[in-house]
């Protein structure tokens, strides 16, 4: 069984957003939802400043409160990792969206919440999300952490990675290569 | 068919603007609330909170009333157990018409995620409406069935749980500071009380003027003790959240209680939910009087502890979650609820306000006349 995850390298992203479009239009949404959002701040201090971009989105996390308090199970973990939502069983109680720690969540005009799927379905024909496949500059690497030689293990370990608000103990299963690292 | 009083326009008018709020909600759906991705519960969950926990307020003193065998609460006993359903079915009209799609509440029964705060809440509060309306029943048809003690003594397990368990949908959240840890589950139970007793005494004296006399003024002195001892508690256990809110080392929590005391929710809080629902209705409680001053307490009370819920679900999202370090786009999320959500808080209020008086009407709750005080003092008596 197959275990997905993503690597962000974000000092390679530009700020493009063609990630953001390209998962708006692969799952036709409408121009204020979005799975993938890219975070913008500051480093470093004046005058040595620079902007940093860190793309977020939903983390697929091991430990998803999301799912641990949906009354119905319409948010559920699958055994190849991914964290899916289950329309027909949501009650739009919006509890996964105030438990999210990391703010992907949002609610579509059927009172349903909302975020990235990793492209179920399509990775299983063996293609890539559209947000790694779009990057000019192959920010995300997207793959199968069971297999050692998926371009996503060779990653890994070539750089030492980081999660966010880890100390959450979500165990998100997006990983980010530290920066200077 | 109840018959139309005079009084009811105004319940009637409540009722009729949350009918159009519930229309324009089905229509627009998320779209007619002033909720965000980043306020996703507003004014409608603090509603709902409001009258759940005062159904459960009023149901444990009612369950007091009916243990304790105090003549000066006989007389309360039905109507509490009139009440407590009254509002408990408003707030379930209220939680229906937030929710996103509430006829997928079938799968709390065929899927169920028994971690879930949400489920347990429906779970308990289903359990809660069910044995009130048994002992509705049986209040009206064989108030001395022996079955009847052991329905009681699980309601009343059953209430405590039910309202500690909504404390406990807030409190589990971990990415909410301000909400998180032991103390709401306790606070709401006390605070449940606390409007529940403000609701029973405005019941009861509203009972009265209805039939033109004067409320029993042993049972509103006795609610208005509840209320004052509730009301010391509560002050005091508010001081103490602000305290260890503003002192403590979690900066969300810090900003979180400082968005209440001396933020965007300040003139809320001291105005409304510390001025009109703490200090008010202590300084009319804490002096001798008759039913009309712990009327005004209560209603002072109700209006307090309704800001009260709404400025505790503000609070806990006001503030941003830090996702990624250094990154803030707003130093404070804002809401405003909008005219549907004030809309469908009037109509529940207007609502529960109905069914309480049709309640009366057709049924026997004792709030007749003194006579039938001393009859229902005798199922009480027979009941325990």
């Amino acid at each position: 069984m197959a275990h997905y995850a993503m690597l962000i390298d974000a000092a390679r992203c530009t700020g493009c957003a063609a990630c953001r479009l390209a998962c708006q239009m692969q799952w036709q949404l409408p121009p204020d939802v979005f799975f993938n959002r890219l975070e913008f701040r500051e480093a470093g201090k004046y005058p040595d400043v620079k902007q940093e971009i860190v793309p977020v989105q939903c983390m697929h996390c091991d430990n998803p409160p999301c799912a641990t308090v949906c009354p119905t199970k319409a948010t559920y973990k699958r055994a190849d990792g991914l964290v899916l939502i289950d329309h027909d069983k949501c009650i739009g109680c919006k509890y996964c969206v105030v438990a999210c720690p990391y703010d992907v969540r949002q609610m579509n005009d059927r009172g349903i919440p909302e975020k990235c799927r990793f492209c179920a379905g399509f990775i299983e024909k063996g293609e890539q999300p559209p947000c790694v496949s779009t990057c000019m500059n192959n920010v995300r690497v997207f793959g199968d952490l069971d297999d050692p030689n998926s371009e996503l293990s060779k990653k890994m370990k070539e750089k030492p990675v980081y999660q966010l608000a880890a100390e959450k103990g979500t165990k998100p299963r997006v990983f980010y290569v530290k920066r200077g690292g | 068919m109840p018959k139309f009083e005079r009084w009811m326009a105004l319940p009637g008018v409540l009722v009729l603007a949350g009918l159009a709020g519930a229309v324009n909600k089905l229509i627009y759906g998320e779209h007619a609330l002033g909720t965000t991705a980043a306020v996703p519960w507003g004014s409608l969950i603090a509603g709902y909170v409001f009258f759940a926990a005062a159904a459960t307020g009023a149901g444990l003193i009612g369950a007091f009333a009916h243990y304790s065998g105090r003549p000066a609460l006989a007389s309360i006993e039905k109507p509490s157990l009139f009440l407590a359903l009254s509002m408990l079915l408003a707030g379930f009209g209220l939680i229906g018409i937030e929710l996103g799609n509430p006829l997928n509440m079938i799968y709390i029964v065929f899927s169920p995620n028994l971690q879930s705060g949400i489920w347990w809440m429906g779970f308990l509060y289903s359990i809660y409406m069910g044995l009130l309306m048994v002992e509705c029943y049986f209040s009206q048809v064989d108030p001395a069935n022996k079955n009847l003690k052991f329905v009681s003594a699980v309601a009343v397990v059953n209430k405590i749980a039910a309202v500690c368990n909504l404390g406990a949908i807030f409190a589990l959240i971990a990415t909410r500071p301000f909400w998180h840890g032991f103390y709401f589950p306790l606070y709401i139970l006390l605070t449940a009380v606390l409007s529940g007793a403000a609701a029973l005494a405005a019941a009861m004296w509203l009972s009265a003027r209805r039939q033109g006399r004067e409320a029993d003024g042993e049972v509103m002195a006795a609610l208005g003790r509840i209320m004052l001892a509730a009301l010391v508690v509560t002050a005091l256990a508010n001081a103490g959240k602000v305290f260890l809110g503003l002192t403590g080392g979690d900066p969300a929590l810090r900003e979180a209680t400082a968005a209440m005391v001396s933020g965007p929710l300040a003139l809320r809080f001291w105005a409304l939910e510390v001025g009109l629902g703490l200090l008010v209705p202590l300084a009319l409680l804490a002096k001798a009087g008759g039913g009309q001053r712990v009327f005004r307490a209560a209603v002072m009370v109700l209006i307090g502890v309704f800001f009260m819920r709404l400025d505790f679900v503000m609070a806990g999202q006001m503030v941003p979650q830090v996702v990624v370090e250094g990154v803030q786009h707003v130093l404070m999320h804002g809401y405003t609820p909008t005219w549907t959500e004030w809309a469908l808080t009037g109509g529940a209020v207007g609502a529960a306000t109905l069914l309480f008086a049709f309640s009366e009407t057709r049924f026997d709750l004792g709030t007749g006349a003194t006579a039938a005080r001393g009859k229902a003092g005798g199922t009480a008596a027979a009941r325990v």
